[in-house]
């Protein structure tokens, strides 16, 4: 049986972004009023707050997930960290730096908390309080879409974890793209990419188009045969795809999405919606 | 009156699940020869300060049983759920240094399973009175047989949303909503050479499922549920008890911990 290790502080995953910060990003999300790249990292940040948040005993973070994030954009080859005051070498990193390397921000709020009433019970007390809410993806949209360059940087990071981490969960890593690659052709690298395996499985690998253009019909986890792609990068895209793992797709049927036996890890032309549905599903091991 | 009967043998093991540190475990156990109770809660491992709140249940009861059918609970828990709220750090997950989310899990609370047990004697019998909240077990071995699983008799009564008690009310107002689930309650009497075992849940259904589907040695006698646990006695032991079984998908990993009186 495969992709079943437990995720523990001794035996962690491994969870990988790849954004593209390309100069299209800059395009509004087709369903909302706010640019792709702003939307990106806004929902990869609030993945990140959930994974800490289920990560959090106390004030203290436990250590089960390991994290990258490379953004890719800019000049010709430009390839970085997509965190904050974090540098590519140090990747990957844990859950505990990812929380150190955050940037807060305050923001004011009015919260209703249960205290005791001083007597023999608890009373509701409304205030306006500052809280820090922690955030890590600087929205960037810039110049090409160097995706092989990202894949190889992923390809390196998690050949590296593998080799540490034998009986692990296998890694996983998403790619958000809005659209058509400009340097070598990524299917190669990808495909070494899911070959990277612990004693559990293969590495997940799995593709988010995200989409300025709602006329388009958006696909989500579909099969070989339900499949017809609209255009090549459509087709290259799925075939670049891993396909979801069981707990995955039990869980996304949970959430009423259709999702046959056999889809992939795969979404083109997302809308806001998918996108948010689709990291919740890819992510499942994360909880 | 006299004096319950006193166990000859306690012995008690509690362990993380396997994978994570012992800092993690969340169950709480006690017993206390003194008083002649005992108590066992599994905290909810996505919480916050649910070991905490674990923790004030079992060491609550045990200073202060409750016992009758009607009790009203409100007036137990209370005072431990204002014990809990005085244990987390607040002003520390206040400061502006600490992200929102810790603090938003605290204030959800923590919450864990119950099972509590008070010996007392009437007529010369020594009495059980076993109450319990969610899937923490107990069971109770009279010779070869055992004679009582409670408040769980049967694999599929194992899910996963045990009930169990909050740490904060779900509702201020309305003194109900410190729980889910009904607390049951039980007695039994106890007997010399009686074998008594509390467990948490993912030992619990392990054996249940062995009371239905024993397994048999060579000569076709069943290897019985308890002689098992009753042989570990160390926690060395134990930890290897719970993974070779966990290893072999015979049991859920999860915090696991086991309190064993023989009298």
């Amino acid at each position: 049986m495969t992709y079943a290790a437990e995720i523990s502080r001794n035996n962690p995953g491994l969870i990988g972004f790849l954004i593209d910060q390309s100069g299209s990003m800059d395009d509004k999300m087709a369903g909302t009023n706010d640019p792709k790249a702003t939307m990106c990292a806004r929902y990869i940040d609030a993945f990140f707050n959930r994974l800490l948040t289920k990560n959090a005993e106390g004030e203290v973070i436990k250590n089960r997930f390991e994290i990258f994030a490379i953004g890719y954009g800019g000049m010709e080859k430009d390839v970085s960290s997509a965190l904050n005051g974090i540098d590519l070498n140090e990747m990957p990193i844990s859950l505990q730096k990812l929380q150190q390397s955050s940037v807060m921000e305050s923001r004011k709020k009015t919260v209703t908390k249960k205290v005791p009433d001083g007597a023999d019970g608890f009373i509701e007390k409304t205030e306006e309080v500052e809280v820090s809410v922690p955030k890590w993806i600087e929205p960037i949209s810039d110049g090409w879409t160097p995706m092989n360059e990202a894949l190889t940087e992923a390809y390196n990071i998690t050949t590296n974890w593998v080799e540490e981490h034998k009986t692990s969960y296998p890694p996983i890593i998403i790619n958000i793209t809005d659209g058509m690659y400009n340097t070598e052709d990524p299917e190669e690298i990808s495909e070494e990419l899911r070959k990277l395996e612990t004693e559990d499985g293969n590495t997940l690998f799995f593709n988010i188009h995200i989409s300025d253009n709602a006329t388009n019909a958006p696909i989500s986890f579909p099969t070989r045969t339900s499949f017809s792609p609209p255009d090549d990068l459509a087709e290259k895209l799925f075939r670049m795809s891993s396909p979801l793992v069981e707990a995955m797709v039990e869980h996304g049927r949970r959430k009423d999405k259709k999702i046959d036996p056999g889809a992939v890890g795969f979404a083109y032309n997302a809308e806001f919606g998918d996108f948010i549905d689709f990291l919740d599903i890819g992510t499942r091991p994360a909880g | 009156m006299l004096n319950p009967l006193n166990p000859k043998r306690v012995s008690q093991f509690s362990i993380s699940k396997i994978g994570e540190n012992d800092d993690d475990n969340k169950d709480s156990v006690t017993y206390s020869e003194k008083f002649n109770r005992f108590a066992l809660s599994d905290g909810v491992s996505g919480a916050s300060y649910s070991r905490e709140w674990a923790h004030l249940l079992t060491t609550g009861f045990v200073k202060n049983p409750f016992v009758k059918n009607d009790f009203d609970i409100k007036s137990w828990i209370t005072p431990l759920q204002i014990a809990w709220y005085n244990t987390v750090p607040w002003e520390s997950l206040q400061s502006k240094s600490t992200p929102e989310y810790m603090l938003r899990k605290a204030e959800d609370g923590g919450a864990a399973t119950f099972l509590g047990g008070l010996f007392f004697t009437i007529n010369e019998k020594t009495i059980l009175k076993i109450c319990a909240l969610g899937d923490t077990n107990l069971f109770l071995v009279r010779g070869n047989e055992n004679i009582l699983s409670f408040p769980l008799t049967v694999s599929e009564e194992f899910g996963i949303d045990p009930d169990m008690f909050f740490s904060l009310p779900k509702d201020v107002n309305d003194p109900t909503s410190s729980q889910v689930g009904k607390l049951l309650y039980t007695e039994i009497d106890i007997q010399k050479d009686d074998l008594l075992i509390c467990a948490s849940d993912s030992i619990s259904n392990w054996y249940v499922d062995s009371l239905k589907n024993p397994f048999y040695k060579s000569d076709g006698t069943a290897i019985l549920p308890w002689i098992k646990l009753e042989q570990i006695s160390s926690k060395d032991e134990f930890r290897n008890f719970i993974t070779e079984k966990v290893n072999c998908k015979k049991m859920k990993n999860d915090d696991s911990t086991l309190l064993i009186l023989r009298f």
